[in-house]
């Protein structure tokens, strides 16, 4: 038995071993849907299948061959390994989800509830900004049959970074949770693992909830005047409309409009939502050029409508520059929330940066909800 | 002596018939992986799908290397894995940071 033949042997039964364990990892990877099934089932492709294969080449003999097999046996050794612990722990992040208080959170809709409660997801973390959404929301007479869901999307460096180390994001949202809970509204608390924006759309479509909430961290003045805040990201992003709070009460309303289909869809739910039952609302129109007749017959109708909605209207028209007029407004008319419509993220990627509605939000002093045109509205009566 | 060489000869043939079917072998199972690449759900699932793509695709450029019995295609495999780790190491670390704001 010369050298050849036993090299040769060896290079078959590592050929062979190599082709199995490369198949049966296939195999895993075709019938098992879960990532970390499948990474289980990728490992057996890219680390021995690969590796068994390589070294393999000692059956040719031929010394190039030998050499360049074995540096890529090695490389793929330690990138192969690499690779695996990226793709789980990118898997981590998106995938995980953790009950905050076990089973007995889930949302109990009150007896003999119609259809005029909500659903509303209010995004929380234990910061400030998102104490200051919990107290707007707490003062707000929710419609009864209203599911509050507070949702504390994390991922392991901001809940590190949590304020206060002592509280436990559990508890935080048990606390609050109860603070929030009152007779006809189901408050529901969640703790969501991964990045926190993704998190918070993600839930916001699975719950396909009527309103978000939403705090607003004030940022350094050159990232604000970019427009880079979480706040604008989640209103970009977001399937239903955002309400981004600053002040802790909703007694008045400033309602921008200006005939178009958003602010169409942002008078509507002035008139619809019974939260505003209570709030006396500022319709005005901002004019570029000295006021004409049609953008005060706008103003009208839309007052008009409100009031058979049983609102209590008051119509002004101003001219200038758009976002200027409408937070000046805002602040002189001591104004607790500007409703504003927005043409919401198109195929182009992100609008809401340089609209009017984007200004007004990185501009106001007061809270500023967000409406946008929906395909799953029920038609204007 | 005659039954050495003859051995030699035999065990040559299976290790050439080994091999080559070994290739074609690998060959399946690159379209498989491509198979899976196409049914990926998302971006994660994609990505795994790539990782494992170019794998077998290195394990059908290093058999196509025995066959020919030459050495370059094993060097075209090393440049593979070195930009397959990379654009995996790349995305992950895209995909963990999206929509986040420094």
């Amino acid at each position: 038995m010369t050298l050849e033949t036993l090299l040769g042997a060896i290079a078959v039964s590592l050929l062979i071993g190599g082709c199995a364990l490369a198949t049966v990892g296939l195999i895993g990877l075709i019938f098992k849907p879960d990532l970390f099934e499948q990474l289980h089932a990728a490992g057996l492709v890219t680390g021995p299948g690969i590796v068994l294969i390589l070294l393999a080449s000692i059956g040719t003999g031929k010394a190039e061959i030998i050499t360049s097999a074995i540096l890529v046996a090695a490389f793929v050794l330690v990138t192969g390994s690499i690779s695996t612990h990226v793709i789980a722990n990118a898997g981590t992040r998106r995938y995980a989800r953790v009950p905050a208080d076990g089973a007995d959170a889930r949302p109990e809709v009150v007896e003999g509830s119609d259809a005029t409660g909500m659903r509303v997801v209010i995004a929380y973390d234990g910061s400030a900004a998102a104490r200051v959404a919990t107290d707007l929301a707490a003062a707000i007479d929710w419609p009864a049959g209203t599911v509050i869901t507070l949702l504390w999307a994390t991922d392991d460096e901001t809940r590190a970074a949590a304020a206060n180390p002592a509280a436990t994001p559990e508890h935080d949202l048990h606390e609050t949770a109860a603070r929030l809970r009152r007779p006809g509204v189901a408050v529901d608390a969640e703790l969501v693992g991964g990045e926190p924006v993704d998190a918070i759309i993600d839930a916001t479509a699975t719950f396909d909830a009527d309103l978000l909430v939403v705090g607003s961290r004030r940022r350094g003045v050159v990232q604000s005047a970019l427009g880079l805040s979480a706040a604008g990201d989640i209103v970009d992003r977001a399937p239903c409309p955002v309400l981004v709070a600053r002040s802790r009460t909703l007694r008045s309303v400033l309602l921008t409009t200006d005939g178009s289909g958003q602010s169409e869809a942002a008078s509507e739910l002035v008139a619809r939502w019974a939260i505003f039952d209570l709030t006396r609302v500022h319709v005005i129109n901002i004019v570029a050029a000295p006021a004409a007749a049609d953008h005060g017959r706008v103003v009208e109708a839309t007052a008009a409508r409100l009031m058979d909605a049983g609102r209590d209207v008051v119509t002004a028209v101003f001219q200038g520059h758009p976002a200027s007029r409408i937070v000046e407004a805002a602040h002189d008319r001591d104004i607790d929330l500007v409703v504003i419509g927005s043409r919401g993220r198109t195929g182009l990627g992100r609008t809401l940066l340089g609209s009017v509605a984007g200004e007004v939000l990185a501009a106001a002093d007061c809270s500023v909800l967000i409406a946008r045109p929906l395909a799953r509205r029920p038609a204007t009566s | 002596m005659r039954t050495r060489a003859g051995s030699a000869t035999w065990c040559a043939d299976v290790l050439e018939t080994v091999t080559v079917v070994a290739f074609g072998w690998s060959t399946l199972l690159l379209g498989l992986a491509g198979l899976l690449l196409l049914r990926a759900p998302d971006t994660l699932h994609r990505l795994l799908a790539l990782d494992v793509l170019a794998a077998t695709l290195i394990m059908v450029l290093t058999t196509l290397s025995y066959v020919q019995g030459v050495s370059y295609y094993v060097d075209a495999a090393l440049a593979l894995a070195l930009l397959s780790f990379t654009a995996t190491i790349v995305s992950a670390r895209y995909i963990i940071r999206r929509g986040r704001r420094p």
